[in-house]
């Protein structure tokens, strides 16, 4: 579905994305990891079209990103922000029916209103429809705007997503542990199982380890992993990469993963103060 | 439609008839409503057999009903200016008059006519199309410098915004304060008029060339509602919706930037109109621009009208400048924005 070939991205001389090439398909679910600044969402804004790349082009189902006309590509593809503002008291039922906003001309016809409805009562937040947007908590209004880009990629007469793209830029902010796994489950269910692509940029190694089938490590703006998932978790690699030291552990046959470091809040022994303060 | 806005709709249009009828008859020659009708209708080829004054009819035709119309057009577009441009900022505090578009056209209006005679240049052949074209690329002009400073990191930021309203005010104030001075009276006119404005110039001349700077700009406009309620949710969101930002930004500083000039270069800067309607209409209806674009229309020429009654009839003889009259309408409705704001500012 999205082509990636030789894309890079320099900001004033300085190469954010070194050349990366790569290829992504339907009913896949790709984590991006890797530590702060190393151009996770920088490459998730290339991708989807936002930004362009320096050199090498993204195509989307063949044809290439800046090509498509902005509402055209809406309809395949949606995109979670990490920060969300809205302007004025826009409700949470306002806020949801932006997302079918491609899918009707003036008015939302009925089909519409039965979708947000549907996504209002899966994600508990029935009670708040008529509440301004602004006045919900950060995990609520996390888990508005991703069902809003759930809304965005819905056909009307068919639960399939096949063709669609949906970006989830570090979608776990602010979520406590129960919606963490939720919001995963439904991208999962969602759109990976009705033939969808999900591409998110995430932190937790174990939660990527649950959810992802391929898993796509930078650093530095460097690919240093593009692999399915139970190849790309390495201990090893994960401890260079974060710069601590990782270690694989198993539990219920499946691997999770555990800083394993000196504990940096230690009891001092009396004699190791004397000696400090001789 | 929701009952309550269709209830705000016919209120508002209510209160636009009623000022239009007050103003047509209050005045330094006051018309009776009777007469008002008889002489409306009579110029319709109706004759209602009411007896009405010869003057009277001439105070109608040559000065009331230009000005009652230039007032509707000005406040028509002074508010929907106002909505758009806060749609696309982000923003509840932007109006033309405080942050500078209005200063950035008088400016330019101002320098026309000092300086217009010496430039063999014309649009459409007519100097006052010319000057209302000029004013419109000082709007512009001024709209995108103040966007552009005040735009960090993908989003305005309110007291960069402010600041620079200030700055730019104040320097195309001062600059148009002192070409008055350089200019004889008949040049140009005094200062009050370009900062407080004026609807006392209206002419059936004059109406026919700001119509279009106004009337077509406006459907531009509403046609832009759904893309604004996009733009509540941020520009790059807006674009991942499906909305062409670029096209949409630009329209929208075209068509406001319009609206505002030309009518600057008729009545000078009127404030607070872009600022007080939209908030309120927004308390009443809420955030749709669907709903608040026609709405701000008719309310915005409501205001003017009334405003501009206030302004010629409270002091008789004299008329009061309707900036003066219309910031006794505006301020403390900016306060209540300013002390909205007070919360999302420290966070």
């Amino acid at each position: 579905m999205i082509d990636a070939a030789g894309i890079s991205l320099s900001i004033r001389g300085k190469q954010v994305l070194k050349p990366l090439t790569a290829s992504f398909g339907k009913s896949e679910f790709v984590a991006i990891i890797g530590p702060n600044g190393a151009g996770k969402s920088t490459l998730l804004h290339l991708l989807s079209g936002l930004h362009q790349p320096s050199a090498g082009t993204v195509a989307i189902h063949g044809k290439p990103v800046h090509q498509w006309p902005p509402e055209e590509l809406a309809v395949v593809r949606a995109y979670l922000q990490q920060h969300h503002s809205v302007f004025e008291s826009f409700t949470v039922e306002d806020v949801l029916m932006m997302g079918r906003s491609i899918h009707f001309n003036y008015q939302p016809s009925r089909s519409d209103q039965e979708l947000v409805k549907q996504i209002l009562g899966e994600l508990n937040l029935t009670h708040r429809k008529d509440q301004s947007f602004n006045s919900l908590s950060g995990g609520e209004q996390q888990r508005v705007q991703f069902a809003r880009t759930l809304l965005q990629l819905q056909e009307q007469h068919t639960a399939s997503l096949e063709q669609k793209i949906l970006f989830l830029d570090e979608p776990l902010n602010n979520l406590d542990l129960h919606y963490q796994y939720n919001l995963l489950q439904m991208a999962r269910n969602k759109v990976v199982h009705n033939g969808g692509l999900v591409i998110a940029v995430l932190h937790d190694l174990n939660i990527t380890c649950q959810f992802a089938d391929r898993v796509i490590i930078l650093q530095d703006g460097e690919v240093k992993k593009d692999a399915p998932v139970s190849e790309a978790m390495d201990a090893d690699l994960l401890s260079a990469v974060y710069n601590i030291k990782i270690v694989k552990k198993e539990a219920a046959g499946r691997p999770y993963f555990m800083v394993e470091q000196e504990p940096v809040f230690r009891l001092v022994d009396a004699s190791e103060l004397e000696i400090a303060y001789r | 439609m929701p009952k309550k806005t269709t209830l705000v709709f016919g209120v508002i249009s209510l209160l636009l008839v009623v000022a239009v009828i007050t103003s047509l008859c209050a005045g330094a020659i006051a018309v009776p409503p009777k007469e008002l009708m008889s002489i409306l209708l009579h110029n319709c080829g109706i004759e209602t057999g009411i007896p009405y004054d010869e003057l009277n009819e001439t105070v109608l035709l040559t000065l009331r009903i230009p000005r009652v119309l230039l007032s509707i057009l000005v406040g028509a577009a002074l508010a929907v200016s106002g909505v758009a441009l806060q749609g696309i900022f982000r923003n509840p505090l932007v109006d033309s008059g405080l942050i500078g578009i209005a200063s950035g056209a008088s400016f330019f209006a101002a320098l026309y006519i000092l300086l217009g005679s010496s430039i063999p240049f014309l649009v459409a052949g007519n100097p006052q199309i010319t000057l209302a074209f000029v004013a419109f690329i000082g709007a512009a002009l001024t709209t995108t410098l103040v966007y552009r400073i005040s735009r960090f990191r993908q989003t305005i930021q309110i007291t960069l915004l402010i600041l620079a309203g200030v700055a730019l005010n104040a320097i195309a104030g001062s600059l148009t304060g002192l070409m008055t001075f350089f200019a004889s009276e008949t040049e140009l006119r005094d200062l009050s008029f370009w900062t407080l404005g004026s609807l006392g110039g209206a002419t059936w001349d004059g109406l026919l060339i700001l119509t279009p700077f106004v009337v077509i700009p406006f459907f531009f406009i509403l046609r832009l509602g759904n893309a604004l309620n996009a733009f509540a949710l941020g520009e790059q969101s807006a674009y991942f919706l499906g909305i062409n930002t670029k096209s949409v930004k630009l329209t929208t500083f075209l068509a406001s930037t319009a609206m505002v000039g030309a009518s600057v270069s008729f009545v000078g800067a009127i404030g607070f109109v872009g600022l007080v309607i939209p908030h309120i209409l927004r308390a009443m209806v809420g955030p749709n621009h669907r709903i608040l674009i026609p709405l701000s229309a008719i309310a915005g020429a409501a205001l003017v009208c009334l405003s501009d009654l206030i302004s010629r009839t409270i002091l008789l003889p004299t008329e009061v400048p309707i900036g003066i009259i219309t910031a006794l309408f505006g301020t403390p409705v900016l306060l209540v924005i300013i002390l909205r704001q007070k919360k999302q500012l420290f966070v």
